[in-house]
């Protein structure tokens, strides 16, 4: 038993309770991801590259496409988090003691995919929304429903992500809530401040780390997600993982760097965001946790 | 027709079942009135409705003659000061005492100036730019009264605000907070269910018992001549009998043998000694009794287990009610 507690006091435990889930990563993801950036970095004869990045950067369809990608990434996850938000806000009283949060929780049960399929046949010109405004007489003929899914601004793409993103937002945010000592919000209210005073600062500070995490997991995510863009997404502007694909299954095979080069680049992106967000917030939180009244 | 505060007959009740019940009082500018009473009289809920945190069920609360009944809390010139200090953990220590100032859109340089000097008033210039995680618990208690002070409020309302704090510490903030409120001239309203608390820093004692206010004087007043047997179990310094309320300094300890049999000018209880300790300077002994302790001197030399009688001259006894003594607002 003493042996055990001066184990678990070796400044290492936390790694050595991590490792085996750390190992499987390594060897499953990290292994995959290793072999892609090789391969954006290596010719077909094996001589080390950079040439696909600049091909990539000079490609004005991977331009196109990078530019549509941030886009629809930017503002499904802005929307995800604001509208996440306001529910939480609004719904957490009564989802601590309400079984009605497991309505909530049913888009997250389902499948990216049959997620976009919904959204397709429910928001096509064809779709189930359009038959019943053309049924009930409100529109005279089923192409004057707006154009949205398969639409080059790539709303449908957007409608699918929010839906399924927003409950994955309140299902983050919804234990912040309940950890806030709401005590704060009467001292801010007692000293002269307003109800946005008590959002700003009871609630905002607890809910800016936590926020940014979310957002860079939604943008990692978004950007890389192939199967949402392929249904509803139209050939131009394509989003990248489905530019990639076709690099990938194209029948050149001298493209296929360059699809690995393309998913590099988001990948990168988002583990700047998350170092760089991590460093900025670490600081933050730990002087709320420490500072906080129990 | 001075007075800051008036509270009317404030009633409150939660599902029915009444918190406060008819609580009228008021308070002159300046002045530090304390209610004591044990937990769950009522005595927090009476800060809350006053803070404006609570909304009351009937009554009327005026401050300055004007009817606050329905204001919004931020609006009313009350500061509330809770059992913890809940500092704003993110913010530092200056931020933390000019919040209530930036909500006033106090400008900047001038916050900052009031800020500074109202942490040199509790002792804590050198802590400015710290974050509570820093700061000891009597630091964060000094800072949180600093953070309600600068606001210069009307009233302030303290809500056991050294319950969190041990005894030596509570015992010298107490003495401090008291000066800085005479210092700054803020009236203030502080409950506790410490004794000793409630009679230091009170310049008007008020005891709570069952959402009402049973008595009302000066600290001395109420602590040596309850009004009720109620009053005398919470306050009371001395024996509370049927018959009415000895006042601890005519009750005295005497060996079960020194009994003097049959002389009706004197009360004798039958009790024991449970402790010996030392007040000051003297030796008191602990003595419990069938209704209580209590801590008594004697001009016999007690032993701890010893069978005694509590003793006092029947003419010390001083019938409950509450027009025996005319109440007086100064010690």
């Amino acid at each position: 038993m003493i042996g055990q507690t001066r184990f678990l006091k070796n400044k290492h435990k936390a790694w050595f309770y991590l490792a085996p889930a750390v190992a499987v990563i390594l060897f499953l993801v990290g292994y995959g991801m290793w072999s892609a950036v090789v391969q954006s970095i290596q010719t077909v004869d094996g001589n080390w590259t950079l040439g696909f990045y600049k091909e990539l950067i000079r490609s004005d369809s991977f331009v196109t496409s990078i530019q549509f990608t941030l886009w629809v990434t930017l503002i499904s996850t802005v929307l995800s988090l604001l509208i996440g938000l306001l529910l939480t806000r609004i719904l957490y009283r009564l989802f601590q003691q309400s079984s009605v949060k497991i309505l909530v929780w049913i888009p997250i049960l389902i499948p990216h995919f049959v997620a976009g399929y919904l959204v397709y046949l429910f928001l096509s010109q064809s779709g189930l929304l359009s038959s019943f405004l053309f049924q009930a007489g409100l529109i005279s003929d089923r192409s004057m429903f707006p154009v949205l899914v398969q639409d080059t601004r790539g709303i449908g793409i957007i409608l699918t992500y929010v839906w399924k993103e927003v409950p994955f937002v309140i299902l983050m945010l919804l234990p912040v809530y309940y950890e806030i000592d709401h005590r704060y919000s009467e001292v801010v209210r007692t000293l002269g401040g307003s109800k946005w005073d008590e959002f700003k600062t009871v609630e905002w500070p607890w809910l800016l780390p936590i926020l940014v995490e979310i957002a860079i997991i939604l943008f990692a995510f978004v950007a890389t997600a192939f199967e949402v863009p392929y249904l509803l997404g139209v050939t131009r502007p394509e989003m990248l993982p489905v530019h990639a694909f076709d690099w990938f299954y194209d029948g050149d095979w001298s493209k296929r760097p360059l699809a690995f080069a393309a998913m590099i680049i988001p990948g990168i992106i988002s583990l700047l965001l998350a170092g760089i967000s991590f460093k900025l917030i670490q600081k933050h939180r730990l002087r709320l946790i420490k500072g906080r009244v129990r | 027709m001075d007075d800051l505060i008036q509270c009317n007959k404030l009633t409150k009740s939660y599902s029915e079942q009444p918190i406060l019940n008819e609580v009228s009082f008021s308070l002159r500018k300046g002045e530090h009135l304390t209610i004591v009473g044990p937990s769950g009289c009522g005595k927090s809920t009476l800060l809350r409705c006053l803070a404006g945190l609570e909304s009351i069920d009937n009554g009327d609360i005026k401050l300055n003659g004007k009817s606050i009944t329905s204001t919004r809390p931020e609006n009313r010139s009350i500061v509330l000061m809770f059992q913890d200090s809940l500092l704003f953990p993110h913010l530092s220590v200056i931020e933390n005492i000019t919040y209530g100032l930036k909500r006033k859109k106090t400008p900047r340089k001038d916050r900052i100036n009031e800020g500074l000097q109202m942490l040199e008033k509790v002792k804590l210039t050198r802590w400015k730019d710290a974050y509570p995680h820093e700061l000891s618990g009597g630091q964060k208690q000094r800072v949180s009264l600093a953070r309600a002070l600068v606001l210069k409020p009307d009233l302030l309302l303290l809500d056991e605000p050294f319950s969190s704090l041990d005894a030596s510490l509570r015992e010298s903030l107490r003495g401090e907070v008291k000066e800085i409120l005479r210092d700054e001239n803020i009236t203030s309203l502080f409950i506790t269910h410490d004794r000793d608390e409630a009679i230091e820093l009170a310049d008007r004692l008020a005891v709570m018992n069952d959402g009402r206010l049973i008595q009302q004087g000066t600290p001395y007043d109420v602590v040596t001549y309850p009004s009720s047997s109620e009053s005398a179990r919470i306050i009371g310094e001395g024996l509370s009998l049927e018959e009415g309320f000895v006042p601890l300094h005519h009750v005295t300890a005497v060996p079960k043998d020194d009994r003097v049999s049959n002389n009706k000018d004197l009360v004798t209880i039958p009790g024991k000694v449970t402790a010996l300790t030392v007040k000051n300077n003297s030796v008191c002994y602990r003595v419990s009794w069938e209704d209580g302790t209590v801590l008594v001197s004697s001009e016999a030399s007690l032993e701890p287990g010893q069978d005694v009688f509590l003793r006092a001259t029947r003419m010390h006894v001083h019938p409950y009610g509450p027009n025996l003594r005319t109440w007086s607002n100064t010690p």
